[in-house]
């Protein structure tokens, strides 16, 4: 049985991996973020009931912010920056599994691809499901999160 | 000292299992990486490796074909590895146990069940 994200879920299962991950807090944010210019995106594919793909898309600061919590350094470490796209590339992976359980359940079969860049956060067909939700921390530092499902959605 | 192999695609990540191990109170360690399957075997064909904590999902040569190969190698089949991975589908799980694979652990992790699971897989528990 596919169980549907809300908003909310999303939001709490995004939260939950980027703090068991990589220590950050974040909340929902009401304000729906347009995921522009300085932010750093990440995507993954997957097959199961439904194709699909997860966007996770962050403004650079609490990506460099991630990349040092999770590399034991500081954000004004070159070494954070450096990292930061890198980051975000494994925190999609990590959401991506969490969210397709959820979705699809634990027993379904799914595949999963590797993370990849984006230049930007893609856009929802007419023949894709989407859901989305955005995070900030105390820093006003924003985190977005968009599940495509459907035709064409993986590809 | 123990020689530990760490193979992920990412540098983040390696680095993250890294530091987890010293957090850990893993006994005295050195920890090696690789970047994928091929960089792994060609690891454990040159250096005495004792674990290796590997992640499934790598370009060039994933995990599940690591592990495969590893096994089907007289030198290097007794090497213990621990999966590493956001990896939740049960049948994959299943087929890598099938492979001789020793212990699993979902990504995101805390340290100690990492430190924990290695240990434990070493037969050195209550080491720390």
């Amino acid at each position: 049985m596919i169980v549907l994200p809300t908003e909310i879920e999303l939001a709490t299962t995004t939260s939950s991996v980027l703090a068991d991950t990589a220590f950050l807090m974040t909340e929902l944010d009401a304000d729906e973020a347009p995921a522009g210019p300085g932010w750093l995106h990440a995507a993954v594919g997957f097959q199961a009931a439904l194709g699909g793909r997860l966007v996770l898309s962050m403004q650079k600061g609490i990506a460099i912010q991630a990349a040092a919590d999770m590399l034991c350094t500081e954000p004004n470490d070159p070494e954070a920056g450096a990292q930061a796209a890198g980051a975000v590339l494994e925190l999609a992976n990590v959401l991506t599994s969490v969210v397709i359980a959820r979705v699809f359940g634990g027993d379904a079969k799914w595949q999963f691809g590797i993370p990849e860049r984006l230049d930007e956060c893609p856009l929802a067909t007419a023949n894709q499901l989407s859901y989305s939700a955005t995070l900030r921390n105390d820093a006003a530092q924003r985190v977005r999160v968009l599940l495509l499902l459907g035709k064409g959605a993986n590809a | 000292m123990l020689s530990v192999l760490i193979v992920d695609d990412s540098f983040v990540m390696r680095r993250m299992v890294a530091r987890s191990l010293l957090v850990s109170g893993v006994p005295a360690h050195e920890t090696r990486e690789a970047a994928n399957g091929v960089e792994a075997l060609s690891v454990v064909r040159e250096v005495l490796i004792d674990i290796v904590l590997c992640d499934l999902h790598m370009p060039g040569m994933d995990g599940v074909e690591f592990v495969r190969r590893l096994g089907s190698d007289a030198h290097t089949a007794d090497i213990p590895v621990v999966i590493v991975s956001s990896e939740r589908s049960e049948g994959l799980l299943a087929e890598l146990e099938d492979l001789g694979v020793r212990g699993f652990l979902r990504k995101p992790f805390q340290p100690a069940v990492l430190g924990e699971l290695v240990r434990d897989v070493l037969g050195l528990k209550g080491a720390a």
